[in-house]
Formats: structure tokens, C-alpha cells, sequence
């Protein structure tokens, strides 16, 4: 895989094949990063373009300070977050949203929580949170940004990334509890 | 808000540093980041070697955190078909993006031309008078009112304005061929009283220019709204906060003492910090109650006395009530489109309250607040009271929409709202049926929020042309707020009647008689616990559960979150009120997070909530469509009416905020819904 600072700079200097190179390498990872957060096939593919059509317009102004992951992952979540603003106040009287959301709340079968790790089903449960607690935590804990990446994706305070994380946990238990399952240790009595 | 939640955070933080209590969870987190600063780190890896508490504490986090990490789900591969498809449609977008690029000088140029044409277009515009064209005729000064007590120069400025200013330290004007500038901060729903009110009085003197405004400035609440106006009409409820920024008026009340005597001295009270007057008070709203007059009269029923009791307030509700018709009438629509509670002076009679704030106290428990709620039950199960859904935790506007479109549509006996609106609604529109007032049949005392005042800008350029201007404006019988009038001599002047009507007139001279404010300062009750009392009243009045239960359930949440608020020690802070309400009651979510107006960075977006399910018609969406309009006005919102249109069925509403960069809402009722769009921003 060619390095991505080799290629940014070849795309700075006008070379359409380095970008080609560039939205093969990371699209894949564009496209999931995409769909979980919007949880929609569709408009993850929107997103992928967009993010590109994005980078390709700005590319000069890339400067290098941060990785170009970290860059184009920025770019994609804002892109995202966008979305996810126009889905809140189109879907909130769509009848598919409300079945969205009792399926959503409905208490899950799985009962051991090592098969729920397995399964992913810690990352289902994540799904359920909102917004404000479920980007921090993908971010986080599935994509390995750091809190100050992060802070600096979502426009916020390191300060206010690690409070949100630890909300995000603190309902993950909450939301395991109500649906009978045990994905960690329970917080301790201080 | 970003400097609030670091405060909090800091303020965690630091506790724990000086007090030796435990780490905060989130912070340990950022101990093991290596991303707290190293004093800090010092204390916190000294209090984990002697804390075992928090190691198992941190010990839970990270095993969560490795379950998190090891179970992330593989990266789905894209198809190849995709993945080329993809690529063809980027590379096509791209070719169209070159294209546009290859044109941007072009585009330049007719930006360039448009600029210059919109500016000649402004010229033009204010050589022909802009907003005050002097040959538009106007209601003459002596039309206006003269108040009892005082002198006819504070109703003529033509020839008094100079005489009753005192000498200020601040730019006299040099001359009265030259007017000043001074401009007016007012909110957009007023715009028009208060241009008419400009107009009359620019042409009536010629010293003094005043210029409406209703932009509030750039990054406010937190940038004083004295940044953006020399003088402006607000409320009382930042008045410590705004002291710093406004100008104290006492130097120019010394020469006019009468005008002190005009206002009733606890409304001035509201307005001085540290023994200085720092707002002419313009309006008191108190809450009353608002009746159909033509249906009373059509009922045979008396019209209500201007002092009454709750018992008579019930009696005749009752009999107003009509069930058996297609559209049934109810005696009493509680929920005040202002968005205040139509039942507390239900519970101020009955002597109960849900919760107390000293010490911090929930009190769902009394016996006599269940006494209350078993008789809403039976008001609305004989359909004397609209039912009881004001949102709770379930939704953040309730039935609120429904009720004020059955308010509007005369199915409202008797429903309540701020003193002093025409039609005793927040709208323009007149209903088709006759609108008569009552104060509140048991007599609530009144706190400082219910009033509104005028205020100077300490940055004022010219003070003197704000006390002439605002002096004129308490004069004026027409209003710039919701509300009475506060100087008692305009509220009983028969100009004020021939606005209001006649017995309104009497009815709030009546009520002024009456006044009094609250001793105590105003209670704010926590979100939750209004929530979890408005789940408990539609528990009670809409799903048939018995008062002692749904009260027990909230008398448990709202006394574990506030024991959480207090051994936390952070009772004031937002977000730990929601916390705490989260530990208390899982479910519960704020009335944001519910939907209406949710905040996030720094924007408003709209969402409505799922209770609109229930209210799909062309009518109940041009209901919310309204709620939602005066509510974003409030949040300081703009309406861009160049870019509004309305249609006999609904509006269609353009909002911009400026806040570093415009966003813009698109509020569309599209059939029986709503849609809502935002653009610009991030």
C-alpha cells in the first residue's frame, strides 16, 4: 500500500491516478465508518462521494498537521452528522421511524454475555444511544481515534469527548440491565 | 455552553483534588491517556495507589472498554461492483466540480454585479426615508396618553424632550437640525407596534432618530445583548448578570419624581440591583384567564366578577361545558399557549406543590396535592378539563399544539394566558367568537419574571436619547411587550380602553389594585421533576391510573434525583440534573433530547415529536407550524420574509440565525406533515 503522504502530495501536484489510489485505499473503510453511522446503505454510498468530492476540492489546503486519516475521517463524520441533522427532522412523523425504534427498543433474546461479545451484540446496544453518546464511542473504542482526534472531529473539548464516553458506558450498562444481559462489570459503590 | 460543561468537568475534577474524594470515572479515562495535565495526573495516580474503590472503579471501565475494542465488528468489504460504481459516480461529480472551477471568475463578476446593484438599490431606498418616511401620516402626539401626575412634556417631546433630561456626562447632540441615531433592540413580534411607535415619535421631535432593531448579537446569551443596541426591552430574569452593561437611571429619575410615583413600588423593586434602578418597567404580564364570552352568553351564563374564587371558577366552568356536541366544548383548556402552567394556582389554592426548594425536597406525597389530582381526574373524565398531557418525559410539547388549535377554535370555555393580549391569544388573528378576561380566581403572587422593562446600554452614545425615547415609549398605550401597562396612569386611561375594550380595561385596573409580588424569590423547579408531574397528570387524567400511584412513582424518582444532586453537590448544573434524573428513572430524557428544540452545536434544529402522530391535520399542523415559529423568535431566530410565503392552509417559514455564519430552517408543511430543513453550517 503506498504511503498516504506520497500520494497527497502527487494529488497536490495535479495527479488524478494518486487520487484514484487514495479512494481505493479508503473507501472501504469511508463506506462502513458511513453506514454505521447512518445505518443506511445508501446514503453511506452518498457519503463516500461526497467525502472524496470533498477531499478533492480541499486538497490544497491539507496541510499535513494532522494524519490523513484523521482528515478525511473529520470530513466524512461531518458529512455524516449532516445527514444525521436532516434524518432527525424528515423522520420524526414517518411511521417507519417510530417501527425503527420499538424494534429498537425491544429487549434483546441473548442472555450470555460472552456470545454477546462475539456477536457483536455490545455494538448493538451501542447503536441504540443517541447520537450525542454513540459517535464518541465508534470513534473511540472501533475506530481508535484518540479523545483529542475526536474532540477535534466533533468540534468539542477533550474534556467533554471523555464525560460523553463515560455516559455512553455508564447507558450501555443501563441499556444491558432492562434487556437482562451483563456486558461488564457493574459500576462500583464509590 | 462548551465553557459550562469544562467548568463542570474542572469543577469534578478539582473537587476531588482538594476534598480527597473519589476520581471522577470519566476523568480516569484521561488519566490513562496521559491526557491530563501532570499536577493533575500526580493527584489522581496518588489517590488510585490509596484508593481501592476507584481502581475497581477504573478496573469495571477498562474491562467494558476492552469488551467494546474486541467486539467491534469486522469491516464489511465493499463489493467490486459497488466500489467501481462508486468511483464512476465520484469521477463524474468531479469532471462537473473541474467544470465549475473553470467558470468561478465569471460567477465572480456577477456576484460582484449583484453586490453593487443591491447597493444602489439601498441608496435609493433610504433617500426615499428608509423606515420612517416623514409624509406618512401618523397619529399625532396629543392623541397619546397623559398620564396622571405628570407633567405634559413627558407626553409632547416636540418641545420637551430637552427640558426634562438632565445634564449627562456621556455626547450631547449638537444641534437639533442633525438627529441622533440611537437604536432599539425589540423583539421581532413587535416590530410593528414598536415602528409605529418610532414613527410617531421621530416625527414628533427632531433632536433624536431612533432605529429598530431585533438582531440579537453575535454569540449571545453569552456576549451581552448591550453589544449589539443602546437600548433595548427585556425582562428581569438576567438582570444580575446584565447589571455590569446598563446604565443606572436614578440621575435621570431625580428630576422627575413623579414619574416614580406612577409605577407600583414593588414592580420598581424588580428592576434595582445594589439600590440602583437599572430598568423602566414597561409591562406586567400576569397570567389570567381568558373566556368565550359568546359562548357564555350563549350558555345564559353569567360573566365572571373581577374577584371570584376557585369554587366559582369551577362552578361556572362546568356549566360551560358541552359534551354532547359534535364538538364538544370544554370548561377549561389548561394549557396556556405562552407555554406556562394553567394549574398552578390550582395548586397555590389547595395549598400543595410537587416540590420545594428549601431545602430541595420532592413533595408528590402530600396528600392534599393527590386530593387535587383525583379531582383534574374526574374534571376530565365529565369533560370539564381538556385532557391533561403537557409532555412529561414522553414528549416535549404534549398536547400543547391540539389544545391551542381547540382554544382558537372556540372549544375553550375558559383557558389562560398573559394579561393584555387583545384576543387572548398569541396571534394576530382575531377568533370568531368574542373574547372577555378574569383575573385568576385565586390571587397568585407575582415575581419579577412577569414583567418587562426598558433598558439603557452603559455603551450608549447618546443615554439622553434613549431616556427621551423610553420615557415616550411608557407613555404609549400601545405595547412593545405582551402585557398591562405598567405605569398605572396609562393602564386607566381611556386611550388604553379603546385599545384593550373597555372591560378588559377595568378588569386589569382591577388586577393592578391587587398587585402583589412574591416576598420570596422564584422557585425553579428542576426539568425532571415538572417533567415527571406532568407524566403523573397524564397518567391520571388520560390513562385512568389512581392519583396515589402515579404520584408514588414520581415522588420516588424525583427524591432519588435530587439525594444524587445533593451528594454530588452540583445542584444548579444542567447536566447534572439530567444525569441524576437518569439514574433515578432510566427513561428519562430531556425535553431536547425529546425533540422540539434540540441543541447542538450551537445551531437549533427543529424535530417534532412523535405526538404530532396524532395531530395530522391541516389545521393542527399549521398550529405547530406557528408554535414552532414563535418559539424559534424567542431563541432568537430571525423570519427572512423575504423569502416567506403563506397559503391559506399554512405558512412557509425561513429562519436564519447569524452566528459566526448563517444557517437557515426551512419550516414546510407538506400535507398533513411537516417538514424541516436546515442548510449552511456544518
Amino acid at each position: 500500500m503506498l504511503e498516504d503522504h506520497a500520494l497527497i502530495q502527487r494529488c497536490q501536484d495535479g495527479d488524478l491516478d494518486a487520487f484514484a489510489t487514495l479512494f481505493q485505499q479508503h473507501q472501504q473503510r469511508i463506506y462502513n465508518l458511513a453506514r454505521t453511522i447512518l445505518r443506511h446503505e445508501t446514503e453511506a454510498e452518498d457519503v463516500v462521494q461526497d467525502t472524496f468530492l470533498a477531499v478533492f476540492r480541499h486538497m490544497d489546503t491539507f496541510k499535513g498537521e494532522a494524519a490523513f486519516t484523521t482528515w478525511l475521517t473529520t470530513i466524512a463524520v461531518n458529512q455524516c452528522r449532516a445527514r444525521l441533522r436532516r434524518h432527525k427532522l424528515r423522520r420524526f412523523i414517518s411511521l417507519e421511524w417510530l417501527s425503527e425504534r420499538q424494534l429498537a427498543a425491544a429487549p434483546n433474546p441473548a442472555s450470555n454475555p460472552a456470545t454477546l461479545v462475539e456477536a457483536g451484540t455490545l455494538w448493538q446496544l451501542v447503536d441504540q444511544l443517541n447520537d450525542r453518546l454513540r459517535l464518541p464511542l465508534l470513534l473511540r473504542y472501533r475506530y481508535d481515534f484518540s479523545a483529542q482526534e475526536i474532540a477535534n472531529m466533533l468540534d468539542a473539548n477533550p474534556n467533554r469527548i471523555y464525560q460523553q464516553l463515560y455516559e455512553g458506558r455508564q447507558r450501555l450498562r443501563q441499556l444491558a440491565q432492562q434487556q437482562g444481559i451483563s456486558p461488564a462489570p457493574a459500576e462500583v459503590e464509590g | 455552553m462548551k465553557k459550562k460543561r469544562l467548568m463542570l468537568f474542572n469543577r469534578l475534577a478539582g473537587k476531588t483534588a482538594q476534598t480527597g474524594d473519589h476520581v471522577h470515572p470519566a476523568e480516569l479515562e484521561a488519566y490513562a491517556d496521559g491526557a491530563l495535565p501532570s499536577a493533575r495526573a500526580t493527584a489522581v495516580r496518588q489517590h488510585l495507589a490509596r484508593c481501592p474503590s476507584c481502581r475497581q472503579q477504573w478496573q469495571a471501565e477498562q474491562t467494558l472498554i476492552t469488551a467494546l475494542q474486541q467486539s467491534a465488528p469486522a469491516e464489511r468489504p465493499l463489493p467490486p461492483t459497488l466500489a467501481t460504481q462508486l468511483q464512476a459516480n465520484l469521477y463524474r461529480r468531479m469532471r462537473r466540480s473541474m467544470m465549475f472551477n473553470q467558470m468561478r471568475f465569471s460567477v465572480g463578476q456577477l456576484a460582484a454585479a449583484l453586490l453593487l446593484l443591491t447597493a444602489v438599490g439601498l441608496l435609493v431606498w433610504w433617500q426615499a426615508g428608509g423606515f420612517a418616511p416623514e409624509t406618512e401620516p401618523l397619529t399625532p402626539m396629543t392623541g397619546s396618553v397623559t398620564p396622571e401626575g405628570t407633567t405634559p412634556k413627558d407626553v409632547t417631546p416636540a418641545t420637551a424632550t430637552p427640558a426634562i433630561l438632565p445634564p449627562t456626562p456621556t455626547a450631547t447632540p449638537a444641534t437639533a437640525v442633525t438627529p441622533q441615531t440611537i437604536t432599539h433592540l425589540v423583539a421581532p413580534t413587535y416590530q410593528e407596534t414598536a415602528q409605529l411607535l418610532v414613527r410617531r415619535f421621530n416625527q414628533a421631535q427632531t433632536q433624536w432618530r431612533v432605529q429598530l432593531s431585533s438582531q440579537l448579537p453575535s454569540g449571545w446569551p453569552e456576549t451581552p445583548i448591550t453589544t449589539a443596541t443602546d437600548c433595548f426591552t427585556g425582562g428581569s430574569g438576567d438582570l444580575a448578570q446584565l447589571a455590569p452593561h446598563l446604565l443606572s437611571l436614578d440621575e435621570y429619575l431625580a428630576a422627575e419624581p413623579d414619574l416614580l410615583a406612577d409605577y407600583p413600588p414593588a414592580l420598581l423593586d424588580a428592576y434595582r440591583q445594589d439600590g440602583r434602578l437599572l430598568g423602566l418597567p414597561a409591562t406586567l404580564a400576569p397570567q389570567v384567564l381568558y373566556y368565550n364570552a359568546s359562548h357564555l352568553a350563549a350558555q345564559g351564563l353569567e360573566l365572571p366578577p373581577t374577584t371570584w374564587a376557585v369554587a366559582d371558577f369551577w362552578e361556572l366552568a362546568t356549566a360551560a361545558t358541552v359534551n354532547e356536541a359534535e364538538t364538544p366544548i370544554y370548561g377549561y383548556i389548561p394549557l396556556d399557549p405562552s407555554g406556562q402552567d394553567g394549574l398552578s394556582f390550582l395548586l397555590a389554592a389547595a395549598e400543595t406543590t410537587y416540590y420545594r426548594a428549601a431545602p430541595p425536597q420532592a413533595t408528590y406525597d402530600d396528600p392534599a396535592l393527590a386530593q387535587l389530582l383525583r379531582q383534574l381526574a374526574v374534571a376530565v373524565e365529565s369533560g370539564v378539563l381538556y385532557p391533561l398531557d403537557m409532555g412529561g418525559t414522553r414528549s416535549d410539547i404534549g398536547n400543547r399544539p391540539a389544545a391551542t388549535a381547540a382554544i382558537r377554535q372556540g372549544q375553550a370555555a375558559f383557558w389562560p394566558n398573559l394579561a393584555g393580549l387583545p384576543n387572548g391569544l398569541l396571534t394576530a388573528d382575531p377568533p370568531n367568537f368574542a373574547v372577555g378576561v378574569a383575573p385568576l380566581p385565586y390571587n397568585v403572587p407575582l415575581i419579577p419574571q412577569q414583567s418587562m422593562a426598558h433598558f439603557i446600554s452603559r455603551q450608549a452614545e447618546y443615554p439622553a436619547g434613549c431616556w427621551a425615547w423610553l420615557t415616550f415609549l411608557t407613555t404609549q398605550p400601545e405595547m412593545v411587550t405582551p402585557g398591562i401597562p405598567a405605569r398605572q396612569s396609562v393602564a386607566a386611561s381611556a386611550e388604553y380602553a379603546a385599545i384593550i375594550g373597555q372591560p378588559q380595561a377595568e378588569v386589569y385596573r382591577a388586577l393592578l389594585d391587587e398587585l402583589a409580588f412574591s416576598p420570596e424569590p422564584a422557585t425553579a423547579v428542576p426539568p425532571p421533576l415538572q417533567q415527571w408531574w406532568e407524566d403523573a397528570l397524564a397518567a391520571v387524567g388520560q390513562d385512568g391510573v389512581a392519583a396515589e400511584v402515579a404520584l408514588a412513582q414520581a415522588q420516588s424518582k424525583g427524591q432519588a434525583a435530587l439525594e444524587c444532586l445533593r451528594e454530588r453537590g452540583v445542584d444548579g448544573e444542567a447536566e447534572a440534573i439530567t444525569s441524576c434524573a437518569q439514574e433515578a428513572d432510566p427513561t428519562y430524557q430531556t425535553r431536547d433530547a425529546l425533540g422540539g428544540f434540540l441543541l447542538l452545536d450551537d445551531a437549533y434544529y427543529v424535530v417534532a415529536t412523535t405526538n404530532m402522530m396524532q395531530y395530522r391535520s391541516a389545521q393542527s399542523v399549521a398550529t405547530a407550524v406557528a408554535f414552532y415559529q414563535d418559539a424559534l423568535i424567542q431563541r432568537g431566530f430571525r423570519l427572512d420574509e423575504s423569502q416567506s410565503s403563506a397559503t391559506p392552509e399554512a405558512t412557509n417559514l425561513l429562519f436564519v440565525r447569524e452566528n459566526g455564519e448563517t444557517r437557515r430552517l426551512l419550516i414546510t408543511p407538506q400535507g398533513p406533515e411537516i417538514s424541516v430543513t436546515l442548510t449552511g453550517g456544518g
